[in-house]
Parts: structure tokens; sequence; C-alpha cells
């Protein structure tokens, strides 16, 4: 315990070091993009992100099919941890997505395939996390495994199905590639080192904070079938 | 200067939602870590 | 008894449960009727943007009306105590699922006629013509509502807060299918060609094998408790 204890110690430092790095990149290092000036700089916030969010749901699929192969309640934990998380980084890229859109489109939101994709996303997760709450003790793991192995397959399916829905009416803002410079790669590529680092210290933490959550419940369902015997004892 | 602005939300509004999570976790430790000392106090005095 | 048998038991059962009482079926034609009524004032459907508008409509109102029928699949299992012994039949998840799928898509499919016939009377829109086409889409994407309805169905009939839960799980999950299906249903009833509805028939065929393929390896889960 004490050595995790050390290692995460270690981990943390590196992360908020990553960051520190991260930001120094960002508003030094990095160039201000000529046609977007400087509210291009969101971008560093905002692919990270929503990298970030679908490696978590992705996480979250793979540990829903092991929990339903496995029955292990790990794998519950660690798909619930990671949708938690994925949903803090989604809610981020729908957020920094708009305040880049205003400035540079003109408008906070359009019906992009993309964009709305995410949101469609984001609310699958919503509901994801809301099933957990509602669900019964003893199907709450299978349940959201279900759910979760069904949102994640459905991604894919409603992209393309919006991407037609498009093609069809054509989109008013178009030509939104952004060419990047070396030093603008370099940016990215570092925050999103110091974003996955973050992820990963978020995923442990959580991951630790549920099996806690479990044990004082194994606790306590223990205890309370040694009282529960005892005033059958008393009783009889 | 409107694009700064633009700017400076996007990072506060990221940041505050990470510091928000990060907090809630490190406050439901805290909590889960008092029951698990309660409890074990409280083994501790029936045996 | 073969599979089929075993599976069509259990479609005959809740078909003549359904005949008996006539509950589910009323209500989901009187919701749909509602929602033509409602959306003629909500949108102001004049001639000219009926067109633009009237697949959209259609589809509403089949899927509000489709959720209350999925309410009540497991739903009415659950209020009068006979899950257990629809789960203790000698039939697989898999059987009891197909049983109930085909259910839920039979009343769905009643109450879809009765609502098309109401547009063509209060809409004055024809759809006698393009009843083929039209016929196939309405087939593929009532069965994907009904195939992932029926699991969540199953799901939600055990939380706390059934009829909420249910629309919520469902109505993420179905986004590409009525997207398809109101595009596609747009387009022939614009009087497009049939091959200007390919790309939809498409993801309607993708949605409906994934989702009954998703549902055939996870239903067994859902229901072992």
């Amino acid at each position: 315990m004490t050595h995790n204890r050390a290692f995460l110690k270690i981990f943390q430092f590196v992360t908020f070091f990553m960051m520190l790095l991260a930001l120094y990149a960002i508003f030094v290092y990095a160039p201000v993009e000529k046609s977007m000036g400087i509210v291009q700089k969101i971008f560093y916030l905002h692919v990270p992100s929503a990298f970030l969010a679908f490696f978590a749901f992705f996480i979250t699929f793979i540990a829903s099919i092991l929990y339903l192969y496995k029955r292990n309640h790990r794998w519950d934990m660690i798909a619930f941890s990671s949708a938690e998380i994925g949903v803090i980084f989604c809610t981020i890229v729908l957020i920094t997505g708009p305040i880049w859109a205003k400035p540079i489109w003109n408008v906070w939101w359009t019906w992009d395939p993309r964009l709305t994709t995410t949101l469609i996303l984001w609310f699958i997760y919503v509901v994801y996390l809301m099933l957990r709450r509602v669900a019964g003790e003893n199907q709450r793991s299978t349940f959201s495994a279900v759910f979760g192995i069904f949102g994640f397959i459905n991604v894919p399916i409603t992209f393309l199905a919006i991407r037609l829905w498009r093609t069809i009416h054509p989109l008013v803002i178009t030509g939104k590639g952004i060419s990047i410079s070396t030093p603008m790669t370099h940016t990215l590529i570092i925050a999103s080192v110091a974003f996955f680092l973050l992820f990963l210290l978020l995923l442990i933490n959580r991951i630790v904070l549920e099996k806690m959550r479990f044990k004082v419940e194994e606790i306590r369902a223990f205890i309370e079938d040694k009282i529960h015997l005892e005033h059958e004892k008393q009783g009889g | 200067m409107a694009g700064t602005l633009y700017l400076f939300a996007a990072f506060g509004i990221t940041w505050l939602i990470i510091f928000i999570y990060i907090f809630s976790i490190s406050r439901r430790q805290k909590t889960l870590e008092r029951q698990i000392e309660k409890i074990s106090k409280t083994l501790g005095d029936h045996s | 008894m073969t599979f089929i048998q075993k599976v069509w038991a259990i479609v005959w059962k809740d078909i003549t449960s359904e005949l008996r009482t006539k509950e589910i079926l009323l209500s989901m034609c009187l919701f749909s009727f509602l929602v033509l009524i409602i959306f003629n004032f909500a949108l102001d459907t004049g001639l000219k943007n009926l067109r633009e508008n009237i697949s959209g409509i259609l589809w509403v109102a089949f899927i509000f009306s489709g959720l209350m029928g999925l309410g009540r699949s497991f739903g009415v299992e659950r209020d009068r105590g006979t899950l257990h012994g629809l789960l203790l039949c000698p039939i697989s998840p898999w059987g009891i699922y197909l049983g109930k799928m085909i259910g839920t898509f039979i009343f769905m499919v009643v109450m879809e006629i009765f609502t098309l016939s109401i547009v063509t009377v209060l809409y004055n829109i024809n759809v006698i013509p393009f009843l083929l086409p039209l016929g196939l889409i309405i087939f593929l994407g009532t069965l994907g509502f009904a195939t992932i309805g029926t699991i969540f169905s199953a799901m939600s009939a055990t939380t706390k807060a059934r009829d909420v839960m249910l629309s919520i799980l469902v109505f993420p999950i179905s986004v590409p299918m009525i997207i398809a299906s109101v595009k596609a249903t747009g387009i022939i009833l614009w009087g497009g060609a049939i091959q200007e509805i390919y790309s939809w028939l498409k993801i309607l065929i993708a949605f409906d094998l994934v989702f009954l393929l998703l549902a055939y390896l996870t239903f067994g889960f859902i229901i072992e408790e």
C-alpha cells in the first residue's frame, strides 16, 4: 500500500509538471494562428479532451464486455469510473467547442455531424450514469454493462446517419480545416500527453474510490448479517 | 481583444470543471475513510 | 415444440391478452391521433410546409406511441407478477426476447396503419401510391425501434422510475434510426425516386442487424435475475 502511495505521489508530481509545461507551450511557445488569432489556442484544450472522452468511453465499452464475460466486479468498477471521467471530458469538449465557434463561425452551435454526434455521445453516457443510480443493487452492473455496449456501438452508426443527412443539406460553414505549423503540432502533442496523464491520474483515483466504497459496503453487509444472527439467537 | 476573453473563458471553465471533479473525488474519499475509521472503532469497542 | 412455435406461443399469448383488454392498442392509437392534432396547431401546417414536416410528425407519432406500447411490454408482466412464470418457460432468453419483440412490433404496426389512415384524411396526403417503399421504411424503422425498445423495456421494468427511464434509455440509442426513417419517408412522400433512399435503407438495415445481434448476445444477462 505504501509502495502504491509513493508511486501515486510521483505520478501526481509528473502530471502537475506536464500540465505546467503544456500551459507554457500553449501560451508562450505556440505561435498565434494568423487567420483565427489567439482564440485558436482553445484548440489545445478541445482536441485532447475530445480524444480522451472517446478513449474513456472505449475503456467503458471494453470493460463492459469483460464484465459480462468474466463476471468480476473489478471490470464494472473500471467501466463506471471511466464513464464518469469520460462525461467530464466530454462536457469540456462541448463547452470549449462553442466558445471557440462563437468568434470563428459567429454561432455557438451548428448541427454538424461531429458536433451532433458528440452531443449524443454525451447524452448516452449521462444516461449510463443515471441508469446506475436507479437500477437495483444486484442488476446495476449487468444493466449498465449492456447499456455501455449498446451506447458505444451506436456512435459510428449515428455519425454515418448524421453525415448522410448533412450531405443532402450542405453546411453553410465549410473550410474549417486548420493549417498547423510545427510548433503547433509540438504544443498539441505536449498538451495531449499532459491531459492523458491527468486522465490516468483521475481514473486511478476514481477506481480506488470505487474499491473503497465497495469494501465499506461489504463490511456493512457483513455487520448487518452478524447483528441479524445475534437477534435471531436471542429471539430463539 | 474579444478573442482573449473567449480564450480565458474556455481555459477558466475547463480548469474549474477539472478542479470541481478532483475536489468531489477527494471529498468522497475522505467521507469513506471516516466511515471505515468509525467502523473499525466500533468493532474494536465490541471485541 | 420447435423454437419458432415456442416464440409464436409467446407472441400469441400477448395478442390474446391484448384482445381481451385492448388497453395497449387503444391507448397507442389514441395517443398518436392526439400527437397529429397537436402538431397541426403547433406547427400551423399550411399546405406550403406540410410536405416538409409530415415525415417528422409521422415518426414522432409512431415513436411516442410506440414507447407507450414498449412500457407495457415487460411492465405488464411485472405488474401482474407473471414475469417469473415467463422466465420459467422452457425456452431460451433469446426466444423470450423474440416473442416480446415481435409482439411489440405487431402492436406498433397496427397503430401505424391507423395513424397513416388518419394522416391521409386529416392532412390530405395520399399515401396509396407510395405504399410499397413507405411500407418498407416503416417496417425497417419499426423493427429497429422494437429491437432496442424490448431490451430496454426489460431493463427498465425492474428499475425505479420505470417509464421515465425507458424513454431516456431508448431515445439516445434510436437517433440514427429516427434520422434515417424520417429522411427516407420525407423523400418518398415528396415523390422522390426509390434510388434516393438506398443509403438510408442501408443505415436502417445495418442498425436493425447490429442491434438484433447485440440483443441476441446480451438479453440473457438482463433477465437472469
